[in-house]
């Protein structure tokens, strides 16, 4: 038998959207620890060394990181459902904005891969010598870092709207908007890398709360349904033409 | 646009116009973009060597007109691509709109690796470019270069399978749901897209894997996107009948 259009409650998305942001914050976390364990900054042979050791290793951080961006995935289109009564083309902007964010995550990925083309002893890359190829690694290694960089912009641009619209949204509480809309900021620190560099890591502390009250406040609270559903019938009405001979 | 039904007894709604027209495009789009991936992989895998950047290097030079077109080929592959999700999305969305909006967004971060990938074959070609600011190097440590860029290009493109197989799984979901097409297609689809995404992060981890299925993991979803494409062009969407 099929079902007729079928419309998820307000709260189940809420949840949903609790759900994947959290699992993307679990994901995540392995990778940074690997990559922070086998990649020694500035030293291009330890850490040539270090990745081939430990390959399975630092591959199964990157599948995780990809994992990772597709609940992110996820949780922008839920958040985007939760929040498209208070502004729905705003809502849809800072979606859109998320998914430019996870496509160059996702791509950053592939830097990731070309250490082991390089490293991993292909005959016809016998024409460097072994510390160029491990130079180039290690090159490969920085501009993965800068792209990653590149799409916490983007991140930072949907967060700073998402908190604006839980900041005017009736449904959830005002203090969770603002400390996104500080997330927000912060990541856009990184638009100026020598701002970035020079504020880290406290300029990832605002994204760290906010991300974390929202996710918490989505799993354990969701929305309040009966505002939301009033928010929703008022967003309906403002968008009809209003008569103009009254 | 009819609005959503709350009442959850009412059987499934008529098809409407736009969404056979919908179907058609999709249908047309799934055996376009096919013919044109088996060109492109045809001739990448004509050029490319292995493990030899010279050879590599010189047929890529003999057939330049033709690699760069299989490039493009792929290009347009992407472009058609977002075509296809618009025209999934409009006919899914009476399913289930949260649903299918999921899916455009897994297929469109899908379509934006994908398209930066094909980046690493044109910095290929630009080293292979005998360019003047180029003699600085050695011209066998260019070659070699090169070579290892259109290794990561087939990387890209794995990246790019996750969250292809993730969006066209959801897809699949909804197809099976609408009983617009046969079950076992909308099946076929579902397995065929999971087994792409999960073995595209399985042979990234061990690459051991890939040496030995190499590309038989991505049958199940070719025969789903022909099998798909010609049913949509043939048969077009199958109002559900209330007995069924």
């Amino acid at each position: 038998m099929t079902t007729p259009t079928a419309e998820m409650s307000p709260l189940f998305k809420a949840r949903m959207g609790g759900a994947c942001w959290l699992m993307c914050f679990i994901t995540s976390i392995f990778p940074l620890v690997v990559s922070a364990r086998l990649v020694v900054p500035g030293d291009a042979a330890t850490t040539a060394t270090n990745l081939l050791a430990n390959e399975g290793l630092f591959l199964s951080g990157t599948a995780l990181l990809l994992i990772s961006t597709a609940f992110y995935v996820g949780a922008t289109l839920f958040v985007y459902e939760v929040l498209k009564p208070v502004n729905r083309s705003l809502s849809l902007l800072a979606a859109f904005f998320s998914l430019v964010g996870c496509a160059v995550g996702a791509l950053s990925c592939l830097f990731d891969f070309a250490p082991f083309v390089l490293l991993k002893g292909a005959p016809y890359l016998s024409v460097f010598t072994l510390e160029q190829l491990q130079a180039l690694a290690y090159m490969f290694l920085v501009v993965r870092a800068q792209a990653n960089n590149i799409g916490l912009v983007f991140f930072g641009l949907h967060c700073f709207g998402v908190g604006y619209l839980i900041f005017r949204s009736t449904f959830m509480p005002r203090i969770v908007g603002v400390l996104m809309m500080f997330a927000g900021v912060g990541w856009l620190t990184f638009l100026f890398p020598p701002l970035a560099n020079s504020l880290a890591p406290f300029n990832m502390i605002p994204g760290g709360i906010g991300e974390l009250s929202l996710t918490l406040w989505l799993l354990v609270k969701g929305v309040n349904v009966q505002r939301w559903r009033e928010q929703e019938t008022g967003a309906g009405t403002r968008r009809d033409p209003v008569p103009l001979n009254t | 646009m009819t609005p959503p039904m709350d009442n959850p007894g009412t059987r499934h709604l008529a098809i409407e116009p736009v969404q056979r027209t919908a179907a058609k495009t999709v249908g047309f789009l799934y055996l376009f973009a096919m013919a044109i991936s088996i060109f492109g992989e045809s001739v990448r895998g004509r050029l490319i060597l292995p493990h030899d950047a010279v050879q590599t290097a010189s047929s890529i030079a003999a057939s330049e007109a033709l690699f760069r077109l299989s490039i493009v080929g792929d290009l347009i592959i992407y472009v058609c691509d977002i075509i296809l999700f618009w025209g999934l999305y409009v006919i899914l969305k009476r399913v289930n709109k949260d649903i299918a909006l999921l899916a455009a967004f897994f297929r469109l971060v899908e379509t934006a690796i994908l398209g930066v990938t094909t980046l690493t074959a044109f910095i290929a070609l630009r080293l292979l470019s005998g360019a003047d600011y180029l003699r600085a190097v050695d011209i066998a440590q260019l070659q070699a270069l090169a070579r290892g860029f259109l290794s990561i290009y087939g990387i890209g493109l794995s990246v790019g399978f996750v969250f292809l197989g993730l969006g066209s799984a959801v897809f699949s979901y909804l197809w099976l749901k609408s009983r617009y097409v046969p079950r076992g297609l909308a099946w076929l689809g579902i397995f065929g897209s999971l087994l792409m995404a999960i073995m595209s992060l399985v042979t990234m981890v061990f690459p051991v894997v890939w040496d030995r299925v190499g590309m038989a993991y991505l049958m199940p979803m070719g025969l789903y996107e022909v099998g798909l494409g010609l049913w949509l062009l043939v048969k077009g969407l199958k109002a559900p009948s209330l007995t069924s």
